[in-house]
């Protein structure tokens, strides 16, 4: 038989069925003992207790919470996630004409460089559908402020001029 | 008038319809393949439906198993009751004994355990302390034990204080701790090959849950009067 008293630890495993080393000895020590024996009966009285906690249903409420929590969690994560991605998806799916801004390549060896860099720089390339007047005529020094007119009345008075 | 479509279809002739329609109303068949099975790969987990089930049907080893499973938790829920270990012990094994009675004799129907084995020496304990002037005490410590138990165990205020300290211990100590404790509780050893963790640390788990529990309980008792 021990003489002394049985060590707390080695009390819990022998309570929890864990104590092999040793358990006859303890064992022998116990029916001896008054003292271990009361503290081996509140040992006994928490392995019922935790037998109670473990099979007791847990509660309704506290699972609500942890689910909303969950939920709301989830729903954070998908907002943070999606801030961060929504500007990359813009920027590959940004259409050229973002800023209203036209520009006009003109022909030349560059003129493909200059579309590429007016596409990524969201700008629109775009060439004017009216005439573009001839330099030609311009260079002649033709008054085109002198030109008739184009209605028929302002174009007879031109006339009679 | 409409027809429901099932009703149209030819009744079901699958496996497993044959094995309800044929092998389920042999109660005798199940319990010899698990047997079976248990000799022949005895490294295979054994769950406890299929050791009752064998129980159940008379086969020793399923009982010697059952035992040694359980045997120490009636031990215990009657020490906690105030009964002294040399005559828990005695108790839980005349408890086994006629739980095995009583299944030869066809009297057994279910096999819910370790609860049926702790009722049935629990029963035995308190008749002998009855019959037995010698054991007047243990009765009173017994019924002493059951208030206690009642007032104390199940208060809903404790098992609320021990459940939310359960609740901040980590995910993996929690399942190790509800298949232990949990019903009908595994024995160490198959709660860590269940959990993957070595016995060691199961037991250490355990270990550090039950200090924290134990602190929590006792929290609420130095608060009431």
């Amino acid at each position: 038989m021990i003489e002394r008293h049985v060590g707390d630890q080695d009390l819990a495993m022998f309570a929890m069925g864990a104590l092999h080393a040793g358990a006859g000895e303890v064992e022998s020590h116990l029916r001896a003992c008054s003292h271990c024996a009361a503290r081996l009966r509140s040992e006994a009285r928490l392995e019922m207790a935790l037998q109670e906690v473990a099979r007791a249903p847990r509660s309704r409420t506290r699972r609500r919470v942890r689910r909303g929590l969950q939920l709301a969690g989830g729903l954070a994560a998908a907002a943070v996630l999606a801030m961060l991605l929504l500007p990359l998806l813009r920027r590959h799916t940004r259409p050229a004409t973002t800023d209203g801004l036209a520009i006009v390549c003109l022909d030349g060896l560059d003129q493909a460089q200059c579309q590429a860099d007016a596409r990524q720089h969201g700008l629109v390339v775009s060439y004017p559908t009216s005439e573009i007047p001839r330099y030609e005529e311009l260079s002649a020094g033709i008054d085109t402020s002198r030109r008739p007119p184009s209605g028929t009345g302002a174009r007879r008075a031109y006339d009679n001029k | 008038m409409i027809r429901r479509f099932t009703d149209m279809l030819p009744a079901r002739r699958t496996f497993y319809g044959y094995m309800r329609e044929r092998v389920a109303p042999m109660p005798e068949t199940l319990p010899l393949i698990e047997g079976f099975l248990v000799r022949h790969l005895p490294n295979s987990p054994v769950d406890e439906a299929s050791l009752a089930r064998r129980a159940l049907a008379g086969q020793r080893d399923a009982w010697e198993t059952l035992i040694a499973r359980h045997d120490h938790r009636v031990v215990m829920s009657l020490v906690a009751r105030g009964v002294p270990l040399d005559q828990a012990r005695d108790f839980s094994q005349r408890a086994w004994l006629r739980l095995i009675e009583r299944q030869r004799a066809g009297r057994l129907i279910r096999l819910e355990l370790p609860g049926l084995a702790m009722a049935q020496a629990r029963f035995l304990a308190l008749d002998t302390a009855r019959r037995d002037g010698a054991g007047l005490r243990a009765s009173a410590a017994t019924q002493d034990a059951d208030i206690s138990l009642e007032d104390r165990i199940l208060g809903r205020e404790r098992l609320a204080r021990a459940q939310a300290a359960l609740d901040r211990c980590s995910s993996s100590a929690q399942e190790v701790f509800r298949l232990v404790y949990g019903s009908p509780g595994l024995p160490h050893d198959e709660a860590a090959r269940r959990v993957g963790l070595s016995l060691q640390r199961v037991r250490h788990i355990l270990s550090e849950v039950r200090t924290q529990l134990r602190a929590a309980l006792e929290e609420i008792e130095e608060k009431e009067p």
